[in-house]
């Protein structure tokens, strides 16, 4: 009965995101990052064995990084991610769970969270002009900034020296310098992103009603948002799945390259080259923003990677389920390739793309003198951008 | 309105601090049954997910034990726990429970009588601390 079920669900899910229309073509499997790296892993044989009504194995269902390669070049428009997604929803409903890194930590903070009474404490190390407004607080925020699990990650890889709080402290500085002032709320909680893709659907909509019933409270009109995972879940899936979300969501690097005043200090020359997270350019559509931001620097040099914009390689690892030798290897394949460039430093967007390649960098000594990484927002905010 | 008892997770290492339990049972001391007591063969086996579970799942609080530094049955396990735990007591304070719900204490296998103390000691800490906060809906 229950398979039956099941299978139809599958099918419906085959029409939903036109998974049909595959003409086995194999692009998707030359394109993903997974199967160039030598693992036998194909979203083509994924998808042609679920039309001819064989389930695919267990592994192969959390192995996907979602990273979307595979979608942006399929010539039939297959979103094979939104397939993975809504596969995994049917196998959590039945029970089966991806093996988490870390031991799950991340994944119990998660679900930690959906408490409703918790009063988190999880604004310190950030401007001290920033008012954060707590849950009992009557008051009309208008603008705020959503932080995002920077506070959690920064005490988790306090060995990798990335000081993830600097990226968020870099943005509400250079916000405030384009006349804007947010609030933080301090019982803001995790945007869901690494929930919604792992296909947990409950969780996620536990995470979601709590931030929007907060931002409500609030009187939140604006939300700016600089991490990649949290712009693209609150932008683009928030709306979706909550009923009424009456929020503009706003990126902090779109918004600065539309904003900020061009920088009239010239520091030393540097070069520096651009890693497009696949949040932020596949999924968020944001390519030129921070490039028009760098080319406004003086004495800056954007040289591009081999493979940019579209193309950009994959961090090798996603919502703290997928780690292994092949994420390594992609994490070694991106900051070679970065290295090449002849840049000094890798500026990204995503933080989260920053562990995983720091990660990397602690394992393998060889790669360590590779290239430096940044967030681009912290970047700016060091070259003395006002 | 009776008593609160709060639930509490005990994780014991099996080289030590599972014998000092022990031999606080066989010594018939008496410490408060609030304890629900799980044996890890090493100290450096806890990780913050596992500590973050124990309160997901309604624990009040969670008291790590192992060997005293350099007496270690996997000579530096002990020092991996003690790490594990500060960096979990960080990520409970951002949560927004107190740190003071997590402890960590070295017991030896001949310390039945330290084992009755310091559980007696944190139960009724976390008795006046009240319960945790924490209540997943999911």
């Amino acid at each position: 009965m229950e398979k039956a079920r099941s299978k139809s669900r599958i099918k419906e899910l085959t029409q939903q995101t036109r998974a049909y229309l595959c003409i086995d073509c194999s692009k998707c499997t030359a394109s993903c990052p997974i199967g160039r790296v030598g693992n036998i892993y194909s979203p083509r044989s994924f998808v042609q064995q679920l039309l001819n009504e064989q389930a695919p194995s267990h592994e192969a269902l959390w192995r996907c990084l979602t990273c979307g390669l595979c979608h942006h070049r399929c010539p039939s428009d297959v979103d094979f991610p939104g397939y993975i997604r809504e596969l995994r929803r049917e196998a959590i409903k039945q029970g089966l769970k991806p093996h988490p890194t870390h031991s799950g930590t991340i994944q119990e903070i998660m679900r930690i969270m959906t408490s409703p009474d918790l009063r988190p404490n999880r604004c310190s190390g950030l401007p001290d002009w920033v008012e954060p407004i707590t849950p009992d607080a009557r008051k009309s925020a208008g603008d705020i900034y959503f932080v995002g699990c920077a506070p959690y990650l920064e005490a988790i890889f306090e060995d990798f020296h990335l000081r993830l709080l600097d990226t968020h402290k870099a943005a509400l500085e250079l916000l405030r310098s384009c006349d804007v002032r947010p609030y933080v709320l301090s019982s803001e909680r995790c945007c869901g992103h690494d929930a919604f893709w792992s296909g947990d659907h409950d969780l996620f909509m536990e995470l979601a009603n709590l931030n929007v019933e907060t931002f409500r409270r609030a009187g939140v009109k604006r939300i700016f948002v600089t991490c990649p995972e949290c712009y693209y879940t609150l932008a683009m899936q928030y709306p979706k799945y909550v009923a009424d979300f009456p929020f503009e969501v706003i990126n902090t690097v779109k918004f600065l390259a539309d904003n900020l005043r061009v920088p009239s200090t010239t520091d030393h020359q540097i070069s520096v080259t651009y890693l497009d997270s696949c949040r932020m350019g596949r999924f968020g559509n944001l390519y030129e923003e921070p490039r028009r931001l760098l080319s406004n620097l003086e004495g800056v040099d954007l040289v591009e990677m081999q493979m940019n914009r579209q193309d950009a390689p994959c961090c090798g690892s996603n919502l703290w389920i997928n780690c292994d030798g092949v994420s390594k290897q992609l994490q070694k394949a991106c900051l070679q390739e970065a290295a090449r460039t002849g840049a000094s430093i890798l500026l990204c967007p995503c933080d989260k793309c920053r562990i995983h390649l720091a990660c990397a960098q602690l394992e393998n000594g060889d790669l360590k003198e590779t290239i430096k990484t940044e967030n681009i927002v912290s970047f700016l905010y060091r070259r003395g951008v006002k | 309105m009776a008593r609160f008892e709060p639930k509490i997770i005990a994780f014991a290492c099996n080289w030590c601090s599972y014998a000092g339990a022990d031999l606080a049972g066989v010594s018939r001391l008496q410490y408060p049954p609030n304890i629900r007591t799980i044996r890890v063969m090493c100290s450096g086996r806890i990780s913050p997910g596992l500590i973050l579970k124990a309160f997901e799942e309604g624990a009040d609080g969670v008291f790590v034990s192992g060997c005293h530094i350099g007496d270690c049955h996997y000579s530096f396990g002990n020092r991996r726990a003690e790490r594990q735990v500060e960096l979990t007591r960080k990520l409970i304070d951002l949560l927004g429970i107190e740190p003071e719900r997590l402890h960590l204490e070295w017991i030896s296998a001949t310390e039945g009588e330290k084992f009755a103390k310091s559980v007696t000691e944190f139960v009724e800490r976390i008795r006046q601390l009240g319960k945790s906060p924490i209540k997943v809906t999911h």
